[in-house]
């Protein structure tokens, strides 16, 4: 059994691959799908590769083809894709997309996560829905990362990166420029379920995975 | 031919399992393990018979050996173990169990400790293999004729004898120029050495088959052994290689068109070693090929893959294969069976887990095609690319 992941960065492919772990998935049985791996050097002036655009490139496809999509299941074993975006810069892509209100709207991050997942699945044009899994970081991944450190709602946090990041220096932590290293502690499952009460949108992604690995266990 | 290996406690291996086919072809990121994987075999190559190993039968069979304390896996976190060992299945249902242990494992000088343990075919553990030899076949003794006896003797012990010689080939070319000397091995060193050798000690068919390759190399219109070596005090071998192997060239006029191997360029000399190796009845019938695709072009690395996968068929040989070409994924048919594709990962322990690469079977009229396996593994579809670039 083998998951993919196509995220915005390579820090964030780490951050989903601590939770996976807590959930017995090794690193063995993931494969960070690399859009950027398509192109060679000479196309590293794109600014749309491994960016919020470069996985929407990736959904999209070309032609009705999506490479990154139909090649990644050519192997029996490989039963998943886990698609990441941060909601933060969703405004900038250059399409329409309305968000819910925010303001004394408790479901704020249900609302958001799943008109993100509808988008989603819209450049996909409904294709491999059975085979995805969303990991949609409210506003971004920082946010996930901040709820081992601070014990409020950081989904509603102003600037979650910039206050983990003060986190992080003000606790000298080793690494401390690595996103995966620093969240370490997502790989064991008690440490994470402490987190969810502070960030809806890593709960539903964790509840996902987990729903996720039981149906293919089963 | 060797079915299944399991190597437990071996280096970066804690415990895995890998169900061989003919050709196995490793891939992997640097330092996965692929190696210690070829090492594990040629260990039990090394163990197969001998009570004691020393370090000089296994450097002699291609293994990088080490400090015991750093051969026997090595893990934080995990207890370290004493001994580590190699269970083998052979395609006759036959078990072999090699146990391997050192009195310290901080000297460097001790010699390996051999322990066998025979399971046969309904896997019950008998102790030695003489005395299950004895225990099972005692009853038929007295009724067997002799020359059956010895018949199921040599069809009992052949995979044993086929492992016995089982050699890591991990090519350098100044060996196969002929200037260094490293492996005594015979017929050829495991870095090449004594080609021309091997290529003279060869009957005519099979010198007709290998030069029935000679379009792999676009210029070359023949090659000989110069058996007399007289050619190198006409000057043909300034730097002094010890082979006696020529070239002549077909874009050169005919009375200047011979070269050395000095002067050939590295593709030839690999391309020509691994061809000889392969269709030789004296090199081992078991054996493994470390980077094949060193000083390969990639179309080249396909065809080459493509013959030797025949090869391997016609001359009943059985290869370990590492690389980190995408090209000699394309000279492999995933959906022949003796043909077979493992990555190999690290685990979140550090553990090397071999798997074996499987296709769907209703995508095989698309493989080669929208499924090129080179660029599937480009992309990142095999799953060895590194984390965080």
């Amino acid at each position: 059994m083998r998951f993919g992941i196509i995220a915005e960065g390579a820090e964030d492919q780490g951050v989903i691959r601590n939770i996976l772990s807590a959930f017995k998935i090794d690193r063995s049985e993931i494969i960070m799908v690399k859009p950027r791996l398509n192109r060679d050097a000479t196309d590293e002036n794109n600014p749309t590769i491994g960016t919020f655009q470069g996985v929407k490139n990736a959904c999209e496809g070309v032609d009705g083809l999506r490479p990154d999509f139909d090649d990644f299941f050519f192997n029996p074993d490989h039963v998943a894709m886990i698609i990441h975006l941060d909601t933060a810069e969703i405004d900038t892509q250059g399409f329409p997309f309305l968000r819910p209100i925010k303001k004394g709207n408790p479901n704020y991050c249900t609302e958001l996560r799943n008109r993100v997942i509808e988008l989603i699945n819209g450049w996909l044009d409904n294709n491999y829905q059975d085979r995805v899994i969303y990991a949609i970081a409210i506003e971004e991944i920082e946010a996930w990362c901040l709820t081992l450190h601070l014990k409020s709602d950081t989904s509603q946090s102003a600037d979650a990166k910039s206050k983990f990041w003060r986190e992080v220096h003000k606790k000298k932590a080793k690494n401390a420029n690595n996103l995966a290293e620093l969240t370490q502690d997502f790989r064991k499952l008690k440490i994470l379920k402490t987190c969810f009460p502070y960030n809806q949108s890593l709960k539903d992604f964790a509840d996902s995975v987990e729903q996720a690995t039981q149906a293919f266990n089963s | 031919m060797l079915k299944e290996i399991t190597i437990k406690n071996f280096k970066s291996i804690a415990n895995d399992t890998i169900e061989l086919g003919r050709v196995n072809v490793f891939i992997g990121e640097n330092g996965c393990g692929k190696s210690n994987i070829l090492e594990a075999v040629g260990f039990a190559s090394a163990g197969i018979e001998n009570q004691n190993i020393e370090n000089e039968l296994l450097i002699s069979k291609g293994i990088r050996v080490a400090k015991p304390s750093l051969i026997i896996s090595n893990f934080r976190n995990k207890k370290p173990a004493h001994n580590f060992s190699i269970n083998l299945i052979f395609q006759d249902e036959e078990d072999l169990n090699l146990d391997f242990s050192i009195d310290n494992k901080e000297d460097f000088y001790s010699d390996w400790s051999v322990k066998r343990a025979e399971l046969n075919v309904n896997k019950s553990i008998v102790a030695e293999p003489q005395a299950n030899y004895d225990a099972v076949h005692k009853s038929k003794e007295s009724t067997t004729h002799p020359l059956e006896k010895m018949a199921e003797g040599l069809r009992k012990n052949y995979p044993k004898w086929v492992l016995k010689r089982f050699l890591i080939y991990a090519l350098n070319t100044p060996a196969l120029r002929g200037f260094t000397h490293e492996s005594r091995k015979e017929p050829v060193g495991i870095y090449g050495e004594g080609l021309d050798v091997l290529l003279a000690s060869f009957d005519n068919e099979e010198i007709a088959k290998l030069k029935s390759y000679g379009y792999l190399i676009s210029w070359l219109d023949d090659f000989f052994i110069d058996v007399q070596d007289s050619l190198k005090f006409k000057g043909y071998k300034p730097n002094r290689s010890g082979s006696a192997l020529y070239f002549v060239d077909k874009h050169m006029p005919k009375d200047n068109s011979v070269f050395s191997l000095e002067n050939a360029n590295e593709g030839i000399l690999h391309v020509l070693f691994y061809l000889a190796v392969m269709i030789s009845y004296k090199t081992p019938q078991f054996l493994a090929i470390d980077n094949i695709e060193s000083c390969l072009n990639p179309h080249l690395c396909r065809h080459l893959m493509e013959e030797i996968c025949k090869l391997a068929k016609s001359q009943d040989k059985q290869l370990l294969i590492t690389t980190h070409n995408p090209a000699i994924l394309d000279g492999l048919n995933l959906f022949d069976d003796e043909i077979r594709l493992f990555e190999v990962n690290r685990t979140d322990k550090g553990y090397t887990k071999t798997t074996r690469i499987k296709v769907k079977p209703e995508i095989q009229s698309e493989m080669g095609r929208k499924y090129k396996l080179s660029e599937l593994w480009t992309r990142g579809f095999l799953g060895t690319t590194p984390d965080y670039f």
